[in-house]
């Protein structure tokens, strides 16, 4: 009897215990590092790397700041040797909301990348560098991925394409950097497991690392912490310079040419495995060619496409595509020149060949609201602002001048499927500008002078 | 009177100590009879009782010694002491001063000789260890054949005849009167040597007298010796000397039941005594070391290398193991079996050696700092007064209480002057000894005799379910499956005739059922509950019915020693809190399985009881240990391991003890040795683990990889580091954000008073804001942020998303030369209590010190709670801010938990005592 007792009970115990169930397994952390936001201007403290930013004998650099609230930017350019301890600099934008700030005043040396921590926001920067023969700039990224696409490059006869990998994080960043050109993948053996020290940049010119390529396009890939790429492509006197990009779906380039002078391309890169098409809509101020062009881009081939042939006056695009792909505008001055040259009725190659070009990333979102820090603040340049409606209503744009005066806003409608152009020229009291519409709209700006042009791509204001 | 031979001018007075029942007329007898004639004989002490023995014998009365030293004028130069009993020989005063003057020695001692045969020695002269514990140096029935006749400096000499200058008598003081006349002898030489005194022994003095009564082990003396020691030594030598003299009495108190004799109380005893003599002991020091004209060099000078007690202890064990081997028996079959019938011996000898060997790593480092198991604070008594009422510095801190054991153990480490390593060792070791034994104790008394007792005992303290324990790094659990035997044991014992008895056996069941809380809470109830699975299988059984009623009671009485944690905690909580599941090893479960079903068809009577006993519990426990999704926590479900532990333990013994069973034939006999063969499999799974060295922990996964914080500049201690990694490699419990698991712990390694975290706060809150912050890319600058919660460093445990976040801080430097990926918070306020701008305050114990300003306040990182001073205090966000003016911040601990805490203490020291009291009587 006991043993039977026994038996009941130790049956039952075991078996309870062996049928109940295991825990579900942990399900870990639902991220895989910090969170790659766009590089939107959000209603908090934020910082904005500036790679390509130089202050020199020839050169003069600004980083230009716009904010919607009252904020204190600090402006930190580490040094290229690692350890040093990096130049500081401290503004405080009260009411202002917009201010430019010559690099040169906190340090001279040359390249000196920078970024900017706002402390509280919305609030966005772009950098902007000038010389007697140059202008070149684009908006500062708030976003730090592990790996960057920067389609655009080109080290054909006459163009200097450089690399600039710059880490402000402690951290020393082990990167790769892969190309793909016309011909395909593009070996870069030198650019593999490149050591970035902590709070130091490097500078690679791709041109003695694969010379004679008409399209190049980069991805950096980050396998130990962070770098934030740029790339800068130019000539003999003016340069064009882009950040990284991420590929997505649909891009909007407000500003793709100002006018026909410039001839615009549009550079795709596919870093996916399949090919993917594109189709590109082409919006001016009287309205829009809705697929205008479709093209196909392979895997690891970027594809460049001109569009000079659809230039009448100004020209905005829109890329929407089958599978994320990444994309710049690069405008180049034309070598089509009206008028003969010599005396013989002909035109000298030398005068013929424009040097001026301007490149920028897209917005792949359009918004209602937008800061655009450095618009009319540029010397020496003209300024416009652009405006691309690509929605089917009519947008109701505000344009809010920022800067040392309190300027009244001026009012804007753009057309459904149209391109604004604003020229604003340049004033010493304006820093940049908040954009506010009644639809979503994209907005760039671009500087024009003599020495050189340039495009920036707006910022949109986050929540 | 004058010397015999008119040729020595010392006068001497006798003084016979009238220290028991012995016969003084004897020695006063002798002294009379001397050659070298006293000026005075003086009978000193016994009360009314020596005062007649002297009158009967026409001799002065005097009550203490120092009575007598006042009334000895400037002729007399030596007192001659002797023990009431003595029986000197007519020239043995003669010989000693003579001697004594020929030598200019101050103290001089008889050479002792059996007075029933005086070919026998009993002491010439005593070295003592460092520790004052004498040694005579010599065989058991050591023949007097001159080989010691010699005069010669010694320690010390024996009290039984001992002639010292009377002005050295004065100057030390005399003997102390507290003290038994061995360790008063011992004393009084220690003194005079401090004083440039020679002692020595003179041989040619002979004294006859009963060895029985020379080296009484009295707990007096024991106690004697101790004080002898406080006395003399300086501060330097007795920072080492007590915890080494406390350890030695601890492990011979532990070794000694099994050369079958009963010390631990008497060590006990021994140590309180001192402890509430305390301040004459002052007294005497301060007078022993006035005027000293030697330091302890002079002492060590004189005594032998290590421990007396350990040498005696060894050779005792020796001689045992000599006397088996000697035998002339070759290892026949009969003798084997002999050996496996009744070796208790060597049973005890190999659980001891296995013990020491199973906690050896510990004894350097303390518990390794992994999961659950972590260091103890670098005090006990903060530990103490963080449990009574005072401040839980689990995670950011918390007035939450903290688990029992870390009160406990901090009595522990207080009583072993603070050592936290010397602590978890001891509890470590004391828990195996105590698993195995208990074992053994509680087997036996179920009729399994002790071979299979053993073995049963090695798989409580080793086996698959205590291995499981260990790998969960619960400590508790860990120890207290070394107390569950004796738990089942108190309550399960013959019950006693007498009701003084019976009251002292439900002290016992109460205070070592509340010990079995205080370790792991949950098995407070595991005696009851135990013994009602008993009662389904034995319904009809008294004693199973009345052991549960002394379990009822004794769980009762226990659960004040639970205070004040058990009115504080959430118990649904603590309970459901941690999850656990328990997938045991294939091969045990399988052999545990044929062990059981061979021993239930095999064994009959109180083997079969136990077998099914022990299967139930493993089921039970099995199902505790799994029960995850009947909402049972990790507490729970590592208590159900000791159950099962236990479990196992029963079935191993019972189904090993079958093989000695007489009516076990055919069929049966042999199912019966397939069931040892599983037993056998269990019992060999147990041993390998214990060889581990850290009674079945893991290895430490944080003491080295942190260490590089001490390197840092500052204190290590003013800061905390903020660990990230996989739930499983960091410290005791920890917090999630979005799935990735992350600890903030003290620098520089996290204690175990940390191991469990509070309910979270506000400013857990502020720390997951942060690092959500962090994690969305909203934040560039961790290292201000964090620096605001008092963390210095963040270091990677594992894989973890967090590492990639941050990388991309732009204040966060990584330390190359570290051996998980570290970061160093690039901040100059990163302390968890400063004034200003990172003017660190360092950490003492759970508060904090600093140099005192009235005019400054001190910002201090923990959870606000406005018993936090010395005020006013104020709420700075989640932290606090209190005055500097005092040099020191602490928590006001909470007046009631307190009291409840020291009440819990008094109850568990009464019970201890009063069981121990009654189970002495008739």
């Amino acid at each position: 009897m006991k043993r039977l007792v026994g038996l009941i009970l130790v049956a039952a115990a075991v078996a309870t215990a062996f049928v109940l169930p295991e825990p579900d397994p942990d399900p870990g952390p639902d991220f895989t590092g910090p969170e790659i936001r766009e590089s939107v201007a959000p209603a908090a403290a934020s910082v904005w790397y500036c790679p390509w930013v130089a202050s020199g004998a020839l050169r003069d650099s600004t980083a230009m700041l716009a904010t919607k609230v009252p904020v204190t930017a600090e402006l930190t350019l580490p040094q290229q040797i690692a350890d040093e301890a990096p130049d500081v600099g401290e503004v405080r934008l009260d009411d202002a909301g917009a201010l430019v700030v010559a690099i040169g005043e906190i340090v001279r040396r040359g390249d000196t990348p920078l970024f900017v921590e706002f402390d509280d926001g919305p609030a966005a920067a772009a950098a902007v560098i000038t010389s007697a023969e140059l202008v070149t700039g684009d908006t500062c990224v708030a976003r730090i991925p592990k790996v960057w696409e920067l389609p655009g490059g080109t080290t054909r006869e006459g163009r200097n394409m450089t690399l600039r990998l710059f880490n402000p994080f402690p951290e020393l960043a082990k990167v790769s950097v892969s190309g793909a050109s016309e011909s395909g993948e593009t070996g870069l053996v030198d650019l593999q497991n490149l050591d970035v020290e902590g709070r130091t940049w490097q500078d690679v010119s791709l041109n003695a690392l694969v010379p004679l390529l008409d399209d190049l396009a980069l991805t950096v890939t980050s396998s130990e912490g962070f770098v934030i790429p740029s790339l800068a492509v130019g000539g003999a006197t003016d340069e064009a310079s882009w950040p990284g990009t991420a590929p997505a779906t649909m891009w909007e380039f407000p500003i793709a040419t100002p006018r026909p002078d410039f001839a615009p391309s549009l550079m795709l890169s596919n870093s996916g495995s399949e090919p993917v098409t594109a189709t590109i809509d082409v919006y001016t101020s009287t309205g829009a060619t809705i697929g205008a062009r479709e093209v196909e881009v392979d895997p690891s081939i970027p594809r460049r496409v001109d569009l000079s042939d659809l230039v009448v006056d100004s020209l905005g695009i829109r890329v929407r595509s089958s599978a994320p792909l990444a994309g710049v505008v690069i405008a180049e001055e034309s070598t089509a020149i009206l008028e003969p040259t010599d005396e013989e009725g002909e035109i000298e190659e030398g005068e013929a060949q424009g040097d001026r070009i301007a490149g920028t990333i897209g917005v792949s979102s359009p918004a209602v609201e937008w800061l655009v820090p450095g618009l009319q603040g540029v010397a020496g340049g003209e300024s416009t602002v652009w405006l691309l409606n690509t929605g089917a209503d009519t947008a109701t744009v505000t344009l809010q001048p920022l800067g040392l005066r309190d300027l009244p806003a001026s009012k804007q409608s753009v057309m459904p499927g149209s391109l604004l152009g604003v020229p604003l020229g340049h004033d010493v009291a304006v820093g940049g500008y908040r954009v506010e519409s009644s639809s979503p709209i994209s907005v760039a700006w671009s500087v024009e002078a003599e020495s050189g042009i340039m495009f920036v791509t707006g910022t949109v204001v986050g929540g | 009177m004058s010397p015999a031979s008119g040729k020595l001018e010392s006068v001497v007075v006798a003084a016979v100590l009238a220290i028991d029942d012995a016969d003084i007329a004897e020695t006063i007898s002798r002294v009379r009879g001397q050659v070298y004639e006293t000026s005075r004989i003086v009978v000193v002490g016994a009360g009314g009782r020596g005062r007649q023995a002297a009158d009967g014998v026409g001799v002065e009365w005097m009550s203490a010694v120092p009575q007598l030293l006042e009334s000895i004028d400037g002729s007399v130069t030596h007192i001659w002491f002797l023990y009431a009993g003595a029986q000197p020989r007519p020239d043995a005063l003669e010989a000693l001063v003579h001697d004594a003057e020929r030598t200019d020695a101050a103290v001089a001692g008889s050479k002792l000789v059996e007075a029933d045969n005086p070919e026998r020695l009993i002491a010439v002269g005593i070295a003592t260890d460092v520790f004052d514990v004498p040694y005579l140096g010599m065989e058991e029935d050591e023949i007097d054949a001159g080989q010691y006749d010699v005069v010669r400096d010694v320690a010390a000499v024996a009290g039984v005849s001992l002639l010292i200058r009377r002005d050295l008598a004065r100057g030390v003081g005399g003997p102390d009167p507290k003290l038994p006349p061995e360790a008063a002898a011992i004393d009084i030489c220690q003194r005079a040597r401090l004083r440039g005194a020679r002692i020595v022994v003179v041989p040619s003095s002979e004294v006859l007298f009963h060895s029985e009564r020379f080296r009484a082990e009295s707990w007096r003396e024991r106690a004697g010796r101790i004080r002898a020691m406080l006395k003399v030594y300086s501060l330097l030598t007795l920072i080492w000397a007590i915890p080494l003299r406390f350890l030695i009495g601890l492990a011979e108190s532990i070794v000694s039941p099994f050369l079958g004799r009963w010390v631990l109380f008497d060590f006990i005893r021994a140590w309180l005594w001192n402890l509430f003599m305390l301040p004459s002991l002052v007294r005497e020091r301060f007078t022993a070391r006035k005027g000293k004209v030697f330091g302890d060099a002079e002492l060590f000078r004189y005594q032998m290398r290590g421990s007396a007690r350990i040498s005696e202890l060894s050779g005792e064990i020796g001689g045992r193991l000599r006397a088996r081997i000697d035998s002339g028996e070759g290892p026949t079959i009969a003798s084997i079996s002999n050996d496996l019938r009744q070796p208790a011996f060597i049973v005890g000898v190999v659980t001891v050696l296995t013990s020491l060997l199973a906690v050896r790593s510990l004894w350097s480092a303390g518990w390794p700092a992994v999961g659950y198991s972590l260091p103890l604070s670098d005090s006990g008594t903060a530990a103490v007064d963080a449990y009574a009422g005072g401040w839980n510095p689990g995670g950011f801190g918390s007035v939450e209480p903290l688990a029992p054991l870390i009160g406990f153990a901090g009595v522990v480490q207080t009583i072993v002057l603070g050592s936290p390593t010397a602590t978890a060792w001891l509890l470590s070791l004391v828990a195996v000894v105590a698993g195995v034994w208990g074992t053994i104790r509680l087997l036996r008394g179920w009729e399994i005799e002790v071979v299979a007792s053993w073995a049963a005992g090695i798989v409580l303290v080793a086996g698959p379910a205590t291995q499981a324990i260990g790998d969960r790094t619960a400590i508790g659990q860990l120890l207290a499956v070394g107390v569950l035997p004796w738990a089942l044991r108190v309550v399960d014992s013959r019950w006693p005739w007498s009701w003084l008895r019976r009251l002292g056996r439900i002290a016992a069941a109460a205070w070592v059922i509340g010990l079995l809380g205080v370790l792991a809470p949950p098995l407070l109830v595991a005696p009851v509950a135990i013994l009602l699975v008993r009662l389904v299988l034995r319904p009809l059984d008294r004693a199973t019915w009345r052991s549960i009623a002394i379990a009822v009671l004794g769980t009762l009485l226990a659960l004040p020693m639970l205070l004040p944690w058990l009115t504080v905690i959430d118990l649904d909580a603590y309970l459901a809190a941690g999850t656990e599941y328990w997938i045991p090893a294939i091969i045990p479960a399988g052999a545990a399985m044929v062990a059981f079903l061979a021993g239930v068809i095999s064994s009959g009577g109180k083997r079969l009881d136990a077998i099914i006993l022990g299967g139930v519990l493993i089921g039970l426990g099995g199902v505790a240990a799994r029960g995850v999704d009947l909402g049972l926590g990790r507490e729970i479900a590592v208590s159900g391991l000791a159950i099962a532990a236990l479990g196992s333990a029963f079935l191993v013994g019972g189904v090993l003890d079958s093989l000695r069973a007489d009516d076990i034939h055919g069929v049966k006999r042999i199912i019966a040795g397939l069931g040892a063969m599983g037993a056998v499999i269990l019992v060999a799974t147990s041993i390998f683990p214990l060889y581990g060295g850290r009674a079945g922990l893991p290895g430490d996964s944080f003491t080295e990889p942190l260490r590089f914080t001490t390197a840092a500049d500052g204190e290590a201690e003013a800061s905390r580091i903020l660990l990230v990694g996989p739930a499983a490699t960091l410290p005791g419990e920890s917090q999630v954000v979005r799935g990735a698991a992350y600890r903030v712990v003290s620098a520089p390694v996290p204690m175990l008073w940390e191991a469990y975290l509070p309910v979270p706060s506000a400013v857990d809150d502020a720390l997951e804001a942060e690092l959500l912050d962090l994690i969305e890319g909203q934040e560039a600058r961790a290292g201000e942020a964090l620096a605001e919660f008092g963390i210095r460093w963040v270091v990677v445990t594992g894989e973890t998303p967090l590492q990639a976040v941050f990388d991309g801080q732009l204040d966060l430097i990584p330390l190359g030369g570290a051996k998980r990926p570290t970061f160093l918070v690039d901040s100059p306020t990163s302390y968890r209590a400063q004034i200003g701008e990172g003017q660190p305050w360092s950490r003492i114990g759970t508060g904090y010190g600093g140099v005192a300003d009235s005019g400054e306040r001190v910002l201090i990182a923990e959870t606000a709670n406005s018993r936090w001073g010395p005020g006013p205090w104020a709420q700075s966000g989640w932290g606090n801010e209190v005055s500097a003016g005092t040099g020191t911040v602490e928590f006001d601990p909470i007046s009631l938990r307190r009291s409840l805490a020291y009440m819990a203490a008094g109850l568990f020291a009464f019970l201890l005592v009063f069981s121990a009291f009654a189970r002495r009587q008739r």
